[in-house]
């Protein structure tokens, strides 16, 4: 340091380090109290105002230590080197003396300036003052945590308060409500605590806990439909309880004081159990070959529970054809898995059960679930649909190695009367074209197909033929020896074989029975009308086409088709008035006709004839809709609206959200000057209206241009 | 005029370019300020030439005011030169006169010789108050609803239409709900952003139904309110006559019975055996007491050549003729017909109906020039004869829609033919002009001799009806209701404001006479003789400088 140096800066720069070290100090020891103060403040009046004590603080600590660093000054730097340097020979006061020094002062000056480059002047600071600093932080931080962690005043109630701003006077105001749903024991529901407008179990026990300031003399939780719920009195609280059994729209109306707003309780319906087959995939299964065993699954659920066990309904038939018999069984199935969705499985051993080929097992599942009503089980019950394991029929057969050896019947082939006509068209078309014995030969292919037909039809008619086709079906009978080959004895003089199905009488001839004689020495051949079943009328109309087809073959087989087609084509008239003579009408509900009159009958005359009612019968347009149409066009206008008609309409006709409408219509009843509750009492009123039938509005008139414009198109 | 700015700016490129290609070959180089200095005045020189040319416009004349309305931008307001002042809508700008409407403008500005509007436009107030000469620059439309067509007033239970457009909401839906807030019907926006849906009206009164806008993402971006007045109608009645019964029929009656129609059938069951109503006959005096007379090609063929002159002259006085084809035409009906211009083949082509429902067979028809279609049915037309109304109906199965379970729908069709064809009612009801808003005048014309309005609140207003009509300041939102020799109820509802500045704009630019000059071209343009000087000053002193030796390096 030079003597150049002026004194004020030689202290600023001697006393610089205790300078910091003290403010430090200071601020260390300070610092907590504005904090502590802060989270005083931050409880009782929030933080926004922390935050202004905060910043004062620090600014008032700041203060202090900035006035407390200055009484590092020229007597106190003096001191402190004189003091602690020896080798400064107690002259440091020449160093920061600004006055004229003498020669010796001169001297002994930069003597211990020399001397002084050897100090540093860090060693002036005082040290640190560690313990004050730390009981200020401890204090100040258990002040803090103090302040911020107390637990406030009051808790949670059990009742929510409102919040009071005035002292209870006047009407009677609710001012805390509790209301305790517990739900019926088989839900399996906790109890809670709701809200006045809530949803619940049906068969919920409510239980209303209400607390008015001032206390009324009475209150009722009245219903909109009516019902009527008084509230007793218990200390400060008014308590009552109920059974949710059906969705509730109620208030709660204290003796003295307006009515509440509408609250709504929906009482939620217990629904029966879903059943969900999982297996088999189908309804129908049927059997694989080798199957001894049905595996059946079943996964059902329910809101609440589904009962442990479950009846499984097994119907096994038996029999076939129309000769079928069922036997019904029941086991029963315990489930497994949690309450609210079980699974039941089980395997049935078909052989024990019964199945034989062609039959069918129906299983069922019938399960429960475990709704109850008070303290009487009440369940709903479920069914899955039925199914249906199935034998097939011809399994039998495969399984035993026979299916080389199923006959198959042959059909008859030959042509109908009507082919046979088309046939002969076509083949009178093409006679220009065909050679002429090609010609006949068709014809006579076509004569032989009507012979066929004809001797079929004539077999219906007891006909009689040596070349009757045989079909080769599987019942036909043994082949018959051939005639040559009988005994003699069994050739009757007529040529006929005894059992050839004729009546031939008896074989010994009786004297004086001469009705035998035929039977003797003649050939009674079957009576036509008399060898069928047929009523007379369809027997002769059978003849007479058989007759036909008897003309037609003959005309065909002589290559003249021509003339064989009239006869073709009455045979096929006479065959079609068989078959609608022997269709048979049965009449289930018959028309009942009126008689007839007799007297009227084919006279011509119209005369006293009433027209029948065929007109629409008329029906209310407007009936169903009138009171809610009525009050909804009243709705729109100003003024007061009489609802009374629409509740009863409304409780006659109920819509789809019976207590939405409810409460509507109480809205504007109790303030008819609302216009947002008249307008959702309007789209209520919309919803629950029935669409009137389409009606007609008139065009408007035209004006008088309009009729000048038109007359003039003209 | 930006080709000719466009060959201007080239041109002093061109300058620009030669000078610096100049002072690249040039031995004795130019001092760089003498250089930007040359180019400056090409500049200028370049801006004066466009300037002489195309003048900037004047910012209005003497005498012109302008006139700043609703959403006038600031900035336009600012550089209006002219008298300006602003009409309450507009925005608040300090300094500008302030108005309260047009007339108080007009009177304070005598001199004033045309109007330039700035903004949306004039407001109802103001768009019947001058016919001065009108320049107005129309802002672009708002988003969102511009333009909704109510539906006139309705019979309860049929069917109405509701019509609009939708300004830039390109893959916007529309959703009809009843006033329930059901969804009734929804479609999308059309490429213009045109739209129209069609709801079914409930019982008698007026009802509020509502008209929901969504963008392509199917957020809402409007909502309107409908108002469908369904009123009462007065009884229709009907006369069927018909060759046979058969399903089409029956189904007819037993709608028009629901419906309340004075309806009476005529069915030939053959050999003059009817199985209607009562015989009925086509004298003129029972046609004259008929509204609807509905005829098939057997009936038709029936009644005989008088029978057709007493329905056409019953026609040409008002009555109204429907004639249904249940069949193949005999050819003598068929020429008839042809004549009366319902031109008919007896070949049938399916008709599919919008949205589910059975397929309906109809024979085809050739429509003449001068038919129209049936409005709210898929097919048949209709013509007018005389002061009547004579339609063919060539669906020969409606009534499977009721088999289907459509029994609304086959009504409503029903109900759209009868209201087009039957006869007119003798009086027709009042006519109100359309989108009454509070504040805004509206008038009521057709009206009896005294008639009365009640408002909301349940004042009643009588108005002052002079030659039928009268007018009426709504002050109150909500149903009124007019009372004359009927109730008709009216919603008097203030407009959304896109609604209002498309209204303000289209009477605003109805007001623009399409002659005036200041039309034609609004801004006019200035003299140019002063930008002429200026430019040759300035061409000149280039001129000069170009041959001067300022700023030229001396050579040697």
């Amino acid at each position: 340091m030079t003597a150049a140096v002026p004194a004020t800066a030689f202290v600023a720069h001697w006393s610089r380090p205790a300078r910091l070290r003290s403010a430090a100090n200071d601020l260390a020891i300070g610092l907590p109290l504005p904090l502590a103060a802060a989270a005083l403040v931050a409880r009782a009046g929030g933080w926004p105002t922390a935050f202004a004590v905060v910043v004062a603080g620090l600014a008032l600590v700041a203060m202090v230590a900035h006035a407390r660093s200055r009484r590092f000054d020229k007597v106190w730097l003096v001191r402190q080197l004189d003091a602690a340097h020896p080798e400064l020979e107690d002259s440091s006061d020449l160093l920061v003396s600004d006055a004229n020094l003498g020669p010796l002062q001169r001297l002994q000056r930069q003597r211990i300036a020399a001397r002084l480059a050897a100090i540093d002047a860090a060693t002036l600071r005082p040290g640190w003052q560690t313990r004050p600093i730390a009981a200020a932080w401890l204090i100040g931080l258990a002040i803090a945590a103090a302040a911020l962690s107390w637990p406030a005043a009051g808790g949670s109630a059990p009742l929510r308060p409102r919040p009071v701003t005035a002292r209870p006077a006047g009407p009677p105001r609710l001012i805390g409500q509790r209301l305790r749903i517990t739900p019926p024991a088989y839900t399996g529901l906790p109890a809670r605590d709701a809200a006045l407008t809530t949803r619940a179990p049906t068969g919920s026990r409510l239980a209303f806990a209400l607390r008015f300031a001032p206390n009324p003399t009475s209150a009722v939780l009245q219903g909109v439909d009516g019902r009527r719920l008084p509230l007793t009195r218990s200390g400060d609280l008014w308590v009552a309880s109920d059974t949710l059994n059906r969705s509730l729209l109620y208030r709660v109306v204290a003796a003295g004081a307006a009515p509440g707003a509408l609250q709504r309780i929906d009482a939620v319906p217990d629904v029966p159990p879903t059943i969900r087959v999982i297996e088999p995939e189908r309804t129908l299964t049927p059997m694989a070959v080798g199957q001894t065993r049905w595996q059946l699954r079943f996964d059902v659920s329910d809101d609440h529970g589904v009962a442990a066990t479950a009846r499984l309904r097994l119907i096994v038939t038996s029999g076939e054809g129309e000769n079928i018999s069922f036997r019904e069984t029941s086991r029963v199935i315990t489930g497994s898995g949690d309450r609210k969705r079980r699974r039941f499985d089980t395997s049935l051993d078909i052989r024990s059960l019964g199945l034989t080929a062609g039959n069918d097992i129906v299983a069922q599942l019938i399960v429960a679930d475990n709704r109850m009503f008070g303290r009487s089980p009440n369940p709903q019950t479920s069914r899955s649909p039925s199914l249906i394991l199935r034998w097939p029929p011809d399994l039998g057969q495969e399984a035993g190695g026979l299916d080389g050896m199923v006959k198959t019947v042959l059909p008859a082939y030959f042509r109908s009367q009507r082919q046979i006509i088309i046939d002969t068209q076509a083949l009178i078309k093409q006679r220009r074209r065909l050679a002429p014995d090609r010609f006949l030969a068709q014809s006579d292919t076509i004569g032989v197909d009507q012979r066929t037909l004809r001797l079929r039809y004539g077999a219906l008619l007891g006909d009689e033929s040596s070349a009757a086709p045989v079909l080769p079906t599987s019942d036909a009978p043994a082949e018959k020896p051939r005639d040559d080959a009988l005994p003699k004895q069994d050739r009757l003089p007529s040529g006929h074989a005894a059992d050839d199905g004729h009546d031939h009488g008896s074989a010994k001839p009786v004297f004086g029975s001469a009705d035998d004689v035929l039977a003797d020495y003649g050939h009674a051949h079957a009576e036509s009308d008399a060898a069928t079943l047929m009523d007379p009328a369809s027997n002769s109309l059978l003849r007479q086409a058989v007759d036909a087809m008897w003309q037609s073959e003959l005309n065909l087989r002589q290559g003249a088709p021509e003339k064989a087609l009239p006869f073709a084509l009455i045979a096929l008239a006479r065959i079609k008035a068989v078959q609608q003579a022997t269709r048979i009408y049965l009449s289930r509900t018959g028309p009942e006709l009126p008689p007839i009159d007799l007297n009227r009958r084919l006279s011509g005359k119209r005369t006293d004839i009433i027209a029948p009612a065929l007109a629409p019968a008329p029906r209310a347009s407007d009936g169903v809709n009138a009171v809610p149409a009525a009050a909804w066009r009243a709705l729109a206008g100003p003024g007061p609206v009489a609802l009374g008609g629409v509740q009863a309409w409304a409780a006659a006709h109920p819509p789809a959200d019976p207590l939405a409408l409810a409460a509507a219509i109480d809205a504007v009843q109790r303030d008819q000057g609302c216009t947002a509750c008249r307008k959702a009492l309007r789209a209520q009123l919309w919803a629950a209206m029935a669409p009137p039938p389409a009606q007609v509005l008139r065009r408007a008139a035209s004006d008088m241009a309009g009729k000048r414009y038109l007359a003039a198109l003209q | 005029m930006t080709a000719l700015g466009m060959c201007l700016a080239l041109a002093a490129l061109i300058g620009i370019a030669r000078l610096l290609w100049w002072q690249r070959t040039s031995p004795a180089p130019a001092k760089p300020w003498r250089l930007a200095l040359l180019a400056a005045l090409q500049i200028v020189t370049a801006g004066l030439l466009w300037l002489t040319l195309e003048p900037p416009p004047i910012s209005g004349h003497a005498g012109t005011l302008v006139v700043a309305t609703a959403g006038a931008p600031r900035l336009a307001m600012l550089a209006a030169g002219d008298a300006l002042v602003a009409l309450p809508e507009a925005p608040t700008l300090a300094g500008v006169e302030r108005v309260p409407d047009l007339a108080t403008a007009l009177r304070r500005h005598p001199g004033t010789r045309a109007l330039r509007i700035i903004g949306t436009g004039l407001p109802p107030r103001d768009q019947t108050i001058t016919d001065l000469p009108l320049a107005f620059d129309p802002p672009p439309l708002p988003r969102g609803l511009v333009s909704l067509t109510a539906p006139a007033p309705v019979a309860p239970g049929a069917a109405f239409r509701v019509g609009g457009y939708v300004n830039n909401v390109p893959g916007g839906r529309v959703t009809l709900l009843d006033p329930a807030g059901r969804n009734l019907a929804s479609a999308p926006l059309g490429p213009l952003g045109e739209f129209t849906l069609a709801g079914t009206a409930g019982a008698a009164g007026p009802a509020e139904f509502t008209l929901r806008i969504t963008d392509a993402a199917r957020r809402p971006v409007e909502t309107a309110m409908v108002p469908v007045v369904a009123a009462e109608p007065v009884l229709l009645r009907a006369l069927i006559m018909a060759g046979a019964a058969g399903p089409d029929l029956k189904y007819l009656r037993r709608w028009a019975t629901d419906a309340g129609l004075g309806v009476s059938a005529s069915i030939a069951a053959g050999n003059g055996l009817d199985i209607g109503d009562a015989t009925p006959r086509l004298d003129a005096a029972s046609l004259a007491k008929l509204d609807l007379l509905i005829l098939d090609e057997r009936s038709w063929a029936a009644i005989g050549a008088g029978g057709h002159a007493q329905v056409l002259n019953a026609v040409r006085g008002g009555l109204g003729v429907l004639l249904r084809v249940t069949g193949p035409l005999p050819d003598a009906t068929r020429r008839e017909w042809a004549a009366l211009g319902f031109a008919a083949d007896d070949a049938t082509s399916p008709l599919r109906l919008l949205g589910e429902g059975p397929v309906l067979t109809q024979v085809t028809t050739r429509p003449g020039r001068d038919m129209a279609a049936l409005p709210g049915a898929p097919a048949g037309h209709w013509r007018n004869l005389g002061r009547g109304r004579i339609a063919l109906w060539p669906v020969t199965d409606l009534y499977t829609l009721v088999l289907a379970g459509e029994g609304q729908r086959h009504g409503a069709i029903w109900s759209a033919i009868f209201a087009t064809i039957a006869r007119p009612q003798a009086a027709s009801p009042p006519r109100l002009s359309p989108d009454a808003a509070p504040g805004a005048r509206m008038t009521v014309c057709n009206l009896g001799s005294a008639a009365s309005v009640r408002q909301p609140d349940g004042a009643v207003t009588t108005l002052i009806v002079d030659a039928g009509c009268a007018a009426f300041w709504p002050r109150l939102p909500g149903w009124h209701e007019l009372r004359g020799t009927a109730a008709t109820p009216f919603l008097v509802t203030p407009p959304s404001p896109a609604r209002a500045a498309v209204q303000a704009r289209t009477a605003t630019l109805a007001l623009v006479q399409p002659g005036s000059s200041a039309t034609a071209a609004p801004p006019a343009r200035g003299p140019s003789w002063p930008w002429f000087l200026a430019w040759l000053i300035a061409s000149a002193l280039l001129w000069w400088f170009e041959r001067s030796r300022y700023g030229r390096a001396i050579p040697g």
